[in-house]
């Protein structure tokens, strides 16, 4: 288990973060042994597959349940036994929100308002800000479920608070309702706080986050900033547009180098320069029509890392490395 | 910050207690229950009518023509069974030389508020008890069943501090409800009573009982309140919570006292009438006493009594345990 960074560094921390449920007779491992840093400030995605123990792992942040072993510091301050020093400053959004069905939405604010001493007029604030002044006085189970996140997102507004945790934010939500809470997780990080968002929609992370984690089993298998991430798994393929590609495929095979089709003709070379790529099929008199760099995007990553593929594999799920799994730390 | 103390958290309960509709529903129930007996009070309470009073006149007619042709004869037939009852029990006394019909054996008896009052409010205050036992436990799964506590506890936690809240809002809010239907009660079956000329003697000495009645009845439904909570926490499911409390009355209570009549005192149907009416009275079956000097075969039944202190005690007993069992799981438990 690698030493917690030094304070002031990183809103969310864990060590060797474990959690096992008993489940028929079996123990089933959630998280096994994780280690996260969410760096302060900014967007950070936490990605993996579904079960890859990401609400888990977010419970044991909040205090919700109590891990195996491990070690969690939130904010600088160890958690759970520190939660109450902390929890004004976190704000949480744990799975789909989950209020008093019968009560209105107000009536949900102002009690939680009242639970931490935040005035009554910032239950009206937080209301307007986010768009459900009018609304207020429904019952909250006549919300849609964009309402319904909006007001979970407004009862996070209520303490201000430093860190803000989404979980899977945008399930269920239309495409403005996304695009909404996307703006808000970008408008929360420019006002300079830290924003935690797990989710396995990998499109809506790369848009948002800075910074992501990704996990699979519960374990860490790649962690650091998106642009480095997708440079270095971009780097190391070129799309290649060649006439006879079968017969191009297999000089460039000759010189060592990993090639594949693209699928649309070409063909996807790894771990050559492109001047040797160029030279090569020259030499043989193949001429290219196409030549350009890999651009991954986070899907790719996150399916390499996780091992999850087209035909349903997961080399992860095995045991074993994912096949092009690296390690990129920020 | 180190979060709102319990006082602050049992205000905000307080305000969500009174918001719910099920409790409004629950109290609605209440004062149903308290209009039901009064309505009951009511019929009783109604002197004879004309023709209830010639049934009992030719009643008593018919049993004085009976004693006439036979009544030595009765007479004879009592005294040979006490006799031989006086074998076993010499204080045997069946009454043999009061025999005679006499006109009040036979008239309708109207009963009267000071007579009956305490029975009726006893009527009450049971179903009274179901309800404060079922806010309870409602007040804690509706919560955990939305999923709004794993919210709440994001805001406030100190699950220590959001369990003594809950627990001490399901005590202490069902006594209005249940104060006002047992005002109710009373104050309904006055009336009734007074519209019917049945009131009778209510001396200070009555009031005062019934005063203490009503005071054991609050209790028992603030205790049955936190329990309800205590037992919501631990069962986490209304249906759970509620089959566990009202099956152990009907069920294992009654499957304990039949079985083994010695174990009454320690059930908690046994306990809670001992605390609500001071006393319960039941039969257990025991060898029978020597008679001079002379062992007795087979067994006798005798009356014994729970007494009202040993039912509170009981009660109050099984409650902290409940309330101890609650605060444990809800500490140590994973919360959806």
């Amino acid at each position: 288990m690698t030493e917690l960074p030094p304070a002031g560094t990183t809103a969310v921390s864990t060590r060797g973060l474990r959690k096992t449920y008993r489940h028929r007779g079996r123990r089933v491992v959630a998280v096994g042994g994780l280690d996260l840093d969410v760096p302060l400030g900014g967007v950070h995605g936490f990605l993996g597959p579904n079960g890859a123990g990401k609400t888990t792992t977010i419970r044991m942040l909040l205090g919700l349940i109590r891990p195996d072993s491990g070690v969690v510091r939130v904010l600088d301050r160890p958690v759970p036994a520190a939660l109450p020093e902390v929890v004004s400053r976190v704000g949480a959004i744990v799975e789909s929100p989950k209020f008093f069905p019968a009560f209105s939405g107000r009536r949900n604010l102002e009690l939680l308002a009242a639970a931490i001493g935040a005035p009554g007029a910032q239950v009206d604030r937080v209301l307007a800000d986010v768009g459900l002044a009018d609304r207020g006085s429904s019952a909250f189970r006549t919300y849609s479920l964009g309402m319904k996140q909006r007001l979970a997102i407004a009862s996070t507004l209520l303490k201000d608070p430093e860190l803000v945790i989404f979980d899977e934010p945008t399930n269920g939500l239309d495409p403005a309702g996304i695009h909404e809470v996307r703006q808000t997780m970008r408008d929360l990080a420019a006002a300079g706080k830290t924003v935690l968002v797990s989710s396995h929609i990998l499109a809506e992370v790369q848009q948002v986050a800075d910074t992501v984690s990704i996990v699979t089993q519960g374990r860490l298998v790649a962690g650091g900033r998106v642009a480095d991430l997708l440079a270095a798994a971009g780097a190391g393929e070129a799309r290649v547009g060649v006439e006879r590609p079968d017969e191009a495929a297999a000089v460039l095979a000759g010189r060592g180098w990993a090639v594949r089709p693209d699928g649309a003709g070409g063909l996807l070379v790894a771990g050559a320069e492109p001047a040797d790529v160029t030279r090569a099929l020259a030499d043989r008199g193949l001429y290219l029509h196409e030549l350009a760099p890999g651009r991954a995007d986070l899907e790719q990553v996150f399916l390499a890392l996780t091992g999850t593929g087209e035909d349903g594999t997961a080399a992860a799920h095995q045991g074993r490395p994912a096949p092009h799994g690296r390690r990129v730390r920020a | 910050m180190t979060g709102p103390g319990v006082g602050g958290l049992v205000r905000v309960e307080a305000r969500r207690f009174r918001y719910r509709s099920a409790v409004r529903w629950l109290a609605a129930l209440a004062v149903l229950a308290a209009l039901v007996v009064v309505t009951t009070v009511f019929l009783s309470a109604r002197p004879p009518s004309e023709r209830a009073l010639a049934e009992a006149e030719q009643q008593y007619a018919f049993a004085q023509d009976d004693w006439a042709e036979n009544g030595e004869q009765y007479v004879a037939d009592c005294r040979d069974g006490e006799a031989q009852e006086r074998e076993t029990d010499p204080g045997a006394d069946w009454g043999c030389d009061d025999m005679e019909p006499r006109p009040e054996h036979y008239l309708p008896v109207q009963p009267t508020l000071a007579d009956s009052g305490a029975s009726w409010v006893s009527g009450a205050t049971s179903f009274l008890l179901l309800l404060a036992f079922a806010a309870g436990v409602t007040f804690v799964t509706a919560e955990i069943g939305s999923g709004a506590l794993g919210t709440w506890l994001t805001f406030v936690p100190r699950r220590g501090r959001v369990y003594a809240s809950k627990v001490t809002v399901a005590a202490a809010g069902v006594l209005v409800p249940t104060a006002v239907a047992l005002a109710l009660t009373v104050g309904g079956a006055w009336v009734a009573a007074t519209a019917n000329d049945a009131v009778g003697a209510l001396t200070p000495a009555w009031w005062g009982d019934l005063g203490w009645q009503a005071l054991r009845a609050l209790a028992a439904a603030a205790v049955l309140g936190a329990a309800g909570a205590a037992l919501g926490f631990l069962a986490r499911s209304a249906a759970g919570a509620l089959g566990i409390g009202i099956g152990w009355l009907l069920l294992v209570d009654s499957v304990l006292a039949g079985v083994a009549p010695a174990l009454t005192p320690w059930t908690l149907r046994a306990s809670l009438t001992a605390w609500l009416d001071d006393g319960y009275h039941y039969f257990a079956t025991v060898p029978c006493r020597p008679l001079d000097g002379v062992a007795q075969a087979g067994s006798c039944s005798v009356e014994r009594t729970v007494s009202m202190l040993h039912g509170g005690v009981l009660l109050a007993a099984v409650a902290a345990v409940l309330v101890a069992l609650g605060a444990l799981a809800f500490r140590r438990r994973d919360v959806d």
